[in-house]
């Protein structure tokens, strides 16, 4: 069981594996101010497939709110060209090209003087939307955003915590349902609570919505937790990284990456790896139903492989309960306790789980409840020994070989 | 931002900063304050009436003779109110659309040093003593209303055209940034969101403006242009007391009157 992360495949976490189209595409795109000597974003050439959530990260001051502002033309680049789902961004009259982009703004920018539901309202104005079908779009994007429609339609922005003012923010954008979302640290003015669980909100909306974004933090764990590829600004304006967290976590790609990464790697590589990235333990099961010969049969077998308990499953394959086999021959039922999901969980979260699981392992199931298979301390370390060695020493990121 | 503001202290004691910025938060005190400004909304003119009855009163208990009646006929007075009143509405009225439209004009991008230029050239024209400025426009423009309202339109133009620039450029820049970023066109942010959102500076600037010209209109009679001015210089030429005092009692009392009305109607208009 190791985690088989290969780079290719790394970047693949997260994504189908089918080849996407390039819906974003940065060609040596550079700008420089006449003032200023050095360039701010010195001939970047990135791009972007559908459907794809990209962090562009890196210190303070790097360029990452200027390239972002060159997709949607608030700043013209200097040189180089700019290709969104194939037609360069200079064709467009500039405020076509930006109704169709959702832009979430570095201080949320709501309007004080409208209501929250006119402020959300306002693409859908700008493109022509009729009241009826503009009015019950609000309503919804209030809820898809956390927000109970009846008691915030009306309000107006001063009256909004921050947390609340960052999600009108996000409804915002994506009023008009825009294909492409553009995010400048669209969490950054909260409190580390409230951003977890924002990020954790939008993570759950992103599964739905399935937008391609490009959203820009500071915060490298932020980037870690959220995107599918972190594209890591350097110093003099280069890219010094760009690949899937795993990735980059595992083997940052020169002292500055590391630097950058600080010293949390571990748990973030952690937090990015999910239970359906790593190979998981088998377990014997039994039907539910099957008594006596049947059931001692399957005991006896387990007993075989060295484990002393089994796994009864419902017919959809859902893990009910355990049977011990006891030194006598008896059997007794024990529930189980700690229950996984493979797509939602992270290694960090089965480790939080496990530890405090009666059976040192934790049942893994899928979306529907169906059992894929076990894992314990024993599985995770092993699927990170591959990591811990790749670029890095394991003693390095704390993995005890 | 407010400009001449110790002009508008001298009538009433609200604070306009805090009435102009229309971003202070709702709840904690604002309810105290908005039963303070209902006092306010009341008192004046409850004050103003008390002070009509004195007038009356007075002129009452003084013996008239006929040059007297003739100047204090209602009908004399009605039209030189209503003279007063053109005065004021009509060159605050132009002073509020020209230096509106000036101050879009100047903060538009690229227009730093012709913003410079023309404020210098407002300051000028407000720094000006009023009757230095109407008797100048009646020797180059001839005598009459018209003149007077020349006249008041540059002595009052600046504090309007100050706003609007202040009001304007003093936007959060984010707001900005996000009507430009979700789509909007330049004339769509000016008219959606710069100018709603400017609305109580520019107020503040027009009331401003108002004032001074309820006030310099009073002067509009020394370049033959009428209003309740009249009163006062007949009163003086023909020496009767009580013609003087009605004069400038009904000046003041207009005055009052007209900044209770601007207050009001800024009120109502302000974002809630
Ligand atoms: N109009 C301008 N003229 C000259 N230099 C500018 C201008 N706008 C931005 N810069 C410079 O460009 C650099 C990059 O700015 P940018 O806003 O892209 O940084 P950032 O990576 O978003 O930083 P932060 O994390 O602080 O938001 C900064 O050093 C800034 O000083
Ligand atoms: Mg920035």
């Amino acid at each position: 069981m190791a985690l088989d992360l290969s780079p290719q495949e790394a970047s693949n976490i997260g994504t189908e594996l089918q080849p996407r189209r390039s819906v974003i595409e940065l060609r040596d795109v550079s700008k420089h101010y006449k003032d200023a000597g050095a360039p701010i974003v010195d001939r970047l050439t990135l791009s972007i497939s559908e459907g794809e959530f990209v962090a562009l990260t890196g210190p303070s001051g790097c360029g990452k709110t200027t390239t972002l502002k060159m997709i949607n033309r608030l700043i013209e680049p200097s040189s180089g060209q700019i290709i969104i789902n194939g037609q360069d961004v200079g064709d467009l009259p500039s405020h076509r090209l930006r109704q169709g982009i959702g832009y979430v703004i570095q201080n949320v920018g709501l309007f004080p003087h409208m209501t929250i539901a006119d402020n959300v309202a306002a693409v859908p104005r700008l493109l022509g939307w009729k009241k009826d079908r503009m009015t019950p779009r609000i309503d919804e994007l209030l809820s898809m955003v956390g927000l109970e429609p009846s008691i915030y339609r009306d309000r107006y922005p001063r009256e909004l915590s921050g947390g609340q003012a960052q999600r009108v923010g996000v409804a915002r954008a994506l009023a008009a349902d825009p294909p492409i979302l553009l995010m400048d640290e669209p969490f950054a003015a909260v409190d580390p609570i409230t951003r977890t669980s924002l990020q954790d909100e939008f993570l759950r909306l992103q599964q739905s919505i399935r937008k391609t974004i490009v959203f820009v933090t500071h915060d490298m764990a932020e980037a870690m937790r959220l995107a599918d590829r972190v594209v890591i600004f350097g110093p003099q304006s280069k890219i010094a990284q760009v690949g899937a967290p795993t990735e980059v976590l595992s083997a940052p790609a020169d002292a500055f990456v590391a630097s950058m990464l600080g010293s949390g790697r571990l748990m973030q590589l952690l937090s990015c790896v999910r239970l359906r990235d790593v190979s998981l333990d088998r377990w014997p099961t039994l039907a539910q139903g099957l008594e006596g010969d049947e059931r001692l049969a399957a005991l006896s077998s387990a007993k075989i492989e060295g484990k002393n308990r089994v796994l009864v499953l419902d017919e959809a394959k859902r893990p009910l309960y355990w049977i011990y086999s006891d030194a006598t021959g008896e059997s007794s039922k024990v529930e189980v306790d700690c229950k996984l999901e493979l797509d939602a969980t992270s290694l960090r979260d089965a480790i939080t789980q496990i530890v405090y699981c009666s059976h040192d392992c934790a049942v893994v199931v899928d979306g529907d409840g169906a059992f894929q298979g076990i894992i314990n301390i024993q599985g995770i370390r092993r699927s990170l020994a591959p990591l811990a060695g790749a670029g890095t020493s394991a003693a390095n990121i704390g993995v005890d070989k | 931002m407010t400009i001449f503001s110790s002009s508008i202290d001298l009538f009433q004691a609200t604070d306009t900063a805090g009435e102009s910025s229309g971003f202070e938060p709702i709840k904690a005190g604002s309810s105290g304050r908005r039963v303070r400004r209902i006092g306010h909304f009341v008192f004046r003119p409850l004050m103003l009436i008390l002070i009509l009855g004195l007038l009356i009163l007075y002129l009452h208990s003084t013996p008239l003779d006929s040059i007297d009646r003739r100047s204090l006929y209602w009908s004399t007075i009605r039209s030189e109110l209503f003279q007063q009143l053109d005065l004021t509405l009509i060159s605050s009225a132009v002073v509020t659309v020209l230096a509106v439209l000036l101050g879009i004009l100047l903060t538009r991008r690229k227009a730093p040093i012709a913003n410079s230029i023309v404020t210098a050239l407002a300051t000028l024209g407000q720094a000006a003593p009023p009757v230095g400025l109407m008797i100048l426009a009646a020797l180059v423009l001839g005598v009459g209303a018209r003149t007077a309202i020349y006249a008041l339109i540059v002595y009052s133009i600046l504090p309007v055209l100050r706003n609007t620039v202040t009001g304007l450029s003093g936007l959060d820049k984010s707001i900005l940034e996000a009507a430009r970023g979700i789509g909007m066109r330049p004339i769509q942010i000016l008219v959606g969101v710069e100018l709603p959102l400017a609305v109580p500076v520019i107020m503040a600037g027009v009331r401003t403006a108002i004032i001074l010209n309820v006030g310099t209109a009073a002067l509009a009679t020394f370049i033959n242009g009428g209003g309740l001015g009249t009163m006062i210089t007949t009163g003086i030429a023909v020496d009767r007391t009580p013609i003087i005092v009605a004069g400038s009692v009904l000046v003041a009392v207009f005055a009052l009157a007209m900044d209770w009305v601007v207050m009001i109607a800024g009120e109502l208009l302000s974002p809630s």
